[in-house]
């Protein structure tokens, strides 16, 4: 323990460096603005940051890089909540009750605690790095296909109970984002599938256009139908912050928004995308109000941004200890620490001390920055929503697109985007949920390709799924999710909030 | 009327600009880009970043880094091959998708599509496994596969990689029987191997070395020409008489057909100082390529010979084109 200080300390001092706490600053500036914008995320900028910081020192550039990845879960929420559009994949969940707030002029509230909620989260994320990093990966890495496969089906079925509407609806949505999942190279063989021989397919359907469209598209369509002097919610702002009673009702869900997404984001494949989608459900199903959820309740606001935080930390553990990348925003940290000349890895901790343990302290600083950064922006954004709608939808439209290009340069994606923004729409009008297909397309990719990896390990015998303890306990979990229902019948069967009315 | 006049002129000559800078005789006169055909992070991403300020030096000139990831390369690698022979689109990547991709694929470009301008860094597969297993080399390995026909599996870094083509010529040579587990990519394959799921791995050289260098994983062999001097222990696979199983994992310049004589030098005597450069040299070693600068016609025979021992292998495995 006494090593830990001292390590800490050592750490500290390289982080509290003046050259070193700008740049954690600017990381995190920039994590907080690329965040807010739809569809430009933290893997795009940094990539783009790459080539400014290779001329600087190794620490300070991979603190800034790192600053960026989890600066931009603060600002991921901000126009999920004011316009009903996700700054980040990660904050996809953030628009079922922070939108309704702010349609009730209590978007400062709603602003505020996903600022506080991340910044607990991200402190306790990183204490968890800092406390257990080594023994979590070695633990990591032992979980297989087959465990996997286990894990993915007991995340989904804990997810699809949340999504309001009926289940039918939401299980014919998560059906389709599933479809969807199948489309591009096979994981397993490499087969082309669905992709009518065209390249941009081939991949499969790119995910920021997915959600983009989705989200983002389908809202300017559905708010410009109706009259011409549309605004986000009518009326005063209710007070800008938290009530004593709004955080009554939050802190415990970020507490455990933060456990749920710190051990979720150290898997691989999960992000920090479906720790949000488990955080909301894991609300909604011990909540004394269930029915309450998704009409603005303060809880599933606060428990999924606490999520997708201290999923930013988990992930980074395999990345530290491994030097393993569990995220698409991890590799690109990877390639940072590999063009300064330093390997991350199981010796980066022995080897490079300073790097290390400075990175690692640079994110307590950085959270502790983006508290006081977001906390006085909150005023701001919730004055944002009383600029009419006719300036707003164009400057959303435009982000829109510049989000879903940016991601691999490819004019095809803004188209893909508009398909998928009909698609939203027609599904807002039917009244069947979108989430549930976002969930069920990243989701889908990993489940096909951990089935088959599991199967030609165990020849095609289906016995694996079963033969590891943490397998089995998860598909017994899962059972009882599924049987759950026909138990509590007649007692307090869990009840969807209303359908949203139009 | 002269207001308007002026307005016009003003136009006139808005229009002329970029046209007439194109046409200046002095190269480059804008911006190169560079089109990469990886996801930043991805091997061929993170060759040209390590160069990228030593050789924007030696150029002269800026080069703006682009990312077209997708289809295995193949949307950056069309994206070149359309775009304007001028010297100001040059693709940036590994050799695989053109060496390997082709071979196994029917695609819309192909070797002879391109002028090659350089090679400058080299990576390898490796075959790694974790230290507790029964083998301590690739001879132990391969004895035990012959005594358990089928009963191994193995990860790969994906079906249409040089580190599988390798491995399955491997074991075809020897008349050897494991099952490959396809991941998608190198590190999913290494993490298989270290958690146990899989019992060796091949895949990129590159993504293995820290492991190895922490003895959590044993690099049984490599496929490069010679040993890395970081790691000597571990044998290449032409020591092994297993030679005829390697596949180049080069990274290299390439530009559209057409691209005039000169920018090709201008771009290679650039690209060659960049390669001398030590620093530049120590950084893409850490990363775990090594460094030789292979001028355009060296590049092209390597990519004509990487592509025929591809096709090669597919034979004997009985891997068809698709």
């Amino acid at each position: 323990m006494g090593d830990l200080f001292a390590n800490l300390y050592f750490g500290f001092s390289v982080s509290l460096a003046p050259y070193n706490l700008l740049a954690c600053f600017m990381g995190v500036f920039v994590g907080t603005a690329i965040g807010v914008l739809p569809g430009l995320g933290p893997v795009a900028t940094m990539s783009l940051l790459l080539p400014i910081t290779i001329k600087m020192e190794p620490t300070a550039a991979i603190i800034i890089m790192a600053g960026v990845f989890y600066g931009a879960m603060y600002g991921g929420s901000t126009t999920s909540i004011l316009l009903n559009l996700p700054g980040e994949a990660s904050s996809v969940v953030t628009t079922l009750d922070g939108y309704q707030m702010a349609r009730q002029g209590r978007a400062g509230p709603a602003l505020a605690i996903c600022a506080w909620g991340s910044f607990i989260a991200g402190t306790l994320g990183v204490l968890g790095i800092t406390l257990m990093a080594p023994a979590l990966a070695e633990m990591a890495v032992k979980i297989g296909p087959p465990e996997l496969v286990a894990l993915l089906c007991l995340s989904f079925l804990l997810v699809v109970q949340f999504s309001g509407g009926s289940r039918p609806r939401a299980a014919a949505s998560a059906l389709l984002g599933f479809l969807l999942s199948t489309v591009g190279l096979d994981p397993v063989e490499s087969t082309p599938r669905y992709d009518f021989g065209t390249f941009t397919l081939m991949d499969g359907v790119g995910f920021a256009p997915l959600v983009i469209g989705l989200f983002g598209i389908s809202e300017v369509l559905i708010n410009l139908e109706k009259s011409e002097k549309m605004e986000v919610f009518k009326g005063r702002i209710k007070g800008l912050w938290p009530t004593r009673q709004d955080w009554r009702d939050s802190a415990p869900a970020i507490g455990r928004g933060s456990v749920v997404g710190f051990f979720m984001g150290i898997l691989p494949g999960m992000g920090t995308i479906v720790p949000p989608f488990l955080s909301y459900s894991l609300e909604r199903r011990i909540s004394k109000k269930p029915e309450k959820f998704g009409t603005g309740v303060i809880e599933g606001v606060a428990g999924p941004e606490a999520a997708n935080n201290s999923a930013t930390a988990g992930s980074m553990i395999p990345l530290l200890t491994l030097g393993i990348a569990p995220s698409a925003a991890v590799a690109v940290l990877t390639a940072a620490f590999l063009t300064h000349g330093v390997q991350p890895g199981p010796l980066l901790i022995t080897e490079h001390p300073a790097i290390f343990w400075g990175v690692v302290t640079s994110m307590y600083t950085g959270n502790a920055l983006l508290l006081l950064l977001n906390l006085p922006l909150v005023g701001m954004w919730a004055r944002l929503l009383t600029v009419p709608y006719r300036y707003l939808w164009p400057m959303i439209l435009l982000f829109c697109g510049i989000g879903a290009y940016s991601v691999s340069n490819n004019p095809v994606d803004v188209l893909l985007m508009a398909v998928f923004g009909l698609l939203g729409y027609m599904m807002r009008k039917l009244n069947y949920p979108g989430a549930p297909l976002v969930l069920a397309f990243v989701l889908g990719r990993l489940f096909e390709e951990k089935v088959r990896q599991s199967l030609v390990i165990s020849r095609g015998s289906y016995e694996t799924f079963i033969a590891h303890p943490l397998a089995l306990l998860a598909w017994i979990a899962s059972a009882i999710l599924l049987l759950y229902p026909f138990f509590m019948r007649g007692k307090s069967a869990p009840h969807f909030p209303p359908e949203e009315e139009e | 009327m002269p207001r308007r006049s002026l307005l016009f002129l003003f136009v006139v000559a808005l229009i002329c600009l970029p046209v007439k800078s194109a046409h200046s005789a002095k190269y480059p006169g804008y911006p190169v880009q560079f089109i990469i055909s990886f996801p930043p992070g991805g091997p061929g991403d993170t060759t040209i970043r390590i160069i990228h300020p030593a050789l924007q030096k030696n150029f002269g000139g800026a080069i703006q880094l682009v990312n077209k990831p997708g289809a295995g390369g193949a949307i950056a690698y069309t994206y070149v091959k359309k775009a304007k022979p001028d010297g100001y689109t040059i693709l940036s990547t590994m050799s695989a998708p053109l060496t390997v991709g082709t071979a196994l694929r029917t695609l819309s470009f192909g070797l002879d599509d391109y002028e090659y301008i350089g090679a400058y860094a080299f990576g390898a597969t490796g075959i790694v496994s974790k230290p507790d297993m029964r083998w301590k080399n690739l001879d132990g390995l391969l004895a035990y596969i012959k005594k358990n026909p089928g009963k191994l599996n193995y990860g790969t870094s994906g079906a249409p990689t040089a580190p599988y083509l390798t491995m399955a010529a491997i074991l075809a040579m020897q008349g050897l029987k494991a099952t490959p587990v396809h991941y998608k990519g190198s590190g999913p394959a290494r993490n298989a191997a270290l958690g146990g799921h899989v019992d060796f791995s091949a895949g990129g050289f590159g993504a293995m070395q820290a492991l190895i260098r922490a003895g959590k994983l044993v690099g049984l062999a490599i496929t490069d020409n010679a040993r890395d001097p970081k790691f000597p222990k571990i044998p290449t696979l032409k020591e092994k008489g297993l030679g005829r199983a390697s596949i180049g994992l080069w990274a290299g310049l390439w530009a559209p057909k057409g691209t005039p004589k000169a920018v090709l030098d201008k771009l290679s005597a650039a690209l060659k100082k960049t390669a001398n450069d030590p620093a530049v040299v120590k950084k893409l070693n850490k990363a775990g390529f090594r460094v030789e600068f292979v001028d355009g016609a060296g590049a092209k025979k390597l990519a004509r010979q990487d592509h025929e021992t591809s096709k090669e292998i597919m034979k004997a495995v009985g891997i068809k084109k698709k």
